[in-house]
């Protein structure tokens, strides 16, 4: 194929969203049709719902603000990724903050009824037989953060122009699911709601041979149902113990062994250097030891390393 | 009697003059890992040898981490 080609194409407007398939080498490509609309935005394996986005691992292995060429990941145990941020014209996005819900514009302002991108969010996936309830943590498209340095998130004025876009690879069969965010009270859409253009285009040998992941784990930890003792889903809101339950803990006991390690008076006053710059720990022992673990990460982990050795 | 033998043990530390040897404390899965070096080669054919090997790299790769030497850091 030598261009994409448009499937789909719907334009959300204010105070509404969209589910949407976006199968297997597809693309879903989100545009700015007025000046500065926030997109959250939910995902799940359309043949497993239950294997859905995840903010938190997207979060660890891309960091606070990803774009362009990171990628969506689904939560744990699935742990795969959905999508990959092929295209960011703008490249402010945010997945700290949640998802605006009508609690939080009661509690915080009084409102009984407001756009809200749960409720939306929520509206949106009951096309597909899904509840309130399988509305998770959103990817928030073009949310301009950021983190002071008290270590509080706040919110800025939203960058993104008429025309702006991203656009996501995924990499299986997925539900998409983008909304216009609610938020008209915050910096968070520059304080009017506008609609925002969804497409879905088939994309070309080239773009699947630039970004499109193998379909097939890549790791054995990237769990499926048949890895799971519980392989049913519950269908009653009551919890109840099984009485026939004992643990199984896949690592158990935990058994803690000594290793000598030698250390020349040279070591030796090294170690004492570690322990006179701090952060290393009390003992000889933990100082050796955390010495000798931020060396292995440095060298052999994969991925970010998020580790300051000796802090 | 074996050289450990004669080391003074005091806490987690076994001392002599020349040298003394430390306790470090690890788990199952941290020994798995230390095997896995062990088979990569280069760093030690035991435990003891591959954590000594890495606690060296770490202090030659990282001068910066280092505080104060014994003496220095008495007069500080």
């Amino acid at each position: 194929m030598s261009a994409r080609e448009v499937v789909f194409e719907h334009v959300m407007e204010p105070g509404t969203g969209k589910a949407v398939p976006v199968l297997r080498g597809q693309i879903l490509r989100i545009e700015q049709v007025g000046n500065g609309q926030c997109a959250d935005f939910n995902a799940f394996n359309l043949h497993d719902y239950k294997e859905y986005f995840h903010c938190g691992r997207t979060r660890h292995l891309h960091g606070l603000f990803p774009a362009e060429g990171d990628m969506l990941w689904s939560a744990p145990p699935r742990e795969r990724p959905m999508f990959t941020i092929i295209s960011d014209s703008v490249g402010t996005n945010d997945i700290q903050y949640p998802r605006c819900t009508g609690f939080l514009y009661e509690y915080q302002f009084g409102f009984e009824q407001h756009t809200n991108c749960h409720d939306i969010l929520a509206e949106s996936i009951r096309e597909y037989g899904l509840t309130p309830d399988d509305v998770h943590d959103s990817f928030n498209f073009w949310m301009h953060t950021g983190v002071d340095d008290e270590g509080k998130l706040y919110i800025k004025r939203l960058l993104a122009r008429q025309g702006d876009y991203v656009e996501l690879m995924a990499h299986f069969d997925t539900l998409a699911v983008p909304n216009v965010c609610g938020a008209d009270i915050f910096s968070t859409s520059n304080f009017e709601l506008k609609p925002l253009k969804v497409q879905v285009l088939d994309s070309t040998t080239d773009d699947r041979d630039q970004w499109l992941q193998p379909e097939e784990r890549q790791f054995r930890n990237q769990r499926t149902p048949d890895d799971f003792k519980v392989k049913d889903i519950k269908v009653t809101r009551e919890l109840v113990p099984d009485e026939s339950y004992t643990p199984d803990w896949p690592v158990y006991p935990i058994v803690k062994q000594p290793v000598e390690v030698t250390l020349s008076d040279e070591d030796a006053e090294l170690v004492e250097q570690l322990r006179a710059k701090g952060g290393f720990g009390e003992s000889d022992g933990d100082i050796v030891r955390h010495a000798f673990f931020s060396w292995w990460i440095e060298h052999y982990m994969r991925g970010p390393k998020q580790h300051h050795a000796g802090e | 009697m074996t050289q450990t033998d004669a080391l003074v043990r005091s806490g987690s530390t076994i001392e002599s003059m020349a040298e003394r040897t430390v306790v470090v404390e690890i788990n199952q899965q941290q020994a798995e890992m230390l095997d896995r070096l062990i088979a990569e080669g280069g760093l030690g054919s035991t435990h003891g040898e591959v954590i000594h090997s890495g606690f060296a790299r770490f202090c030659r790769e990282h001068p910066d981490l280092l505080g104060p030497a014994g003496d220095e850091a008495a007069r500080a």
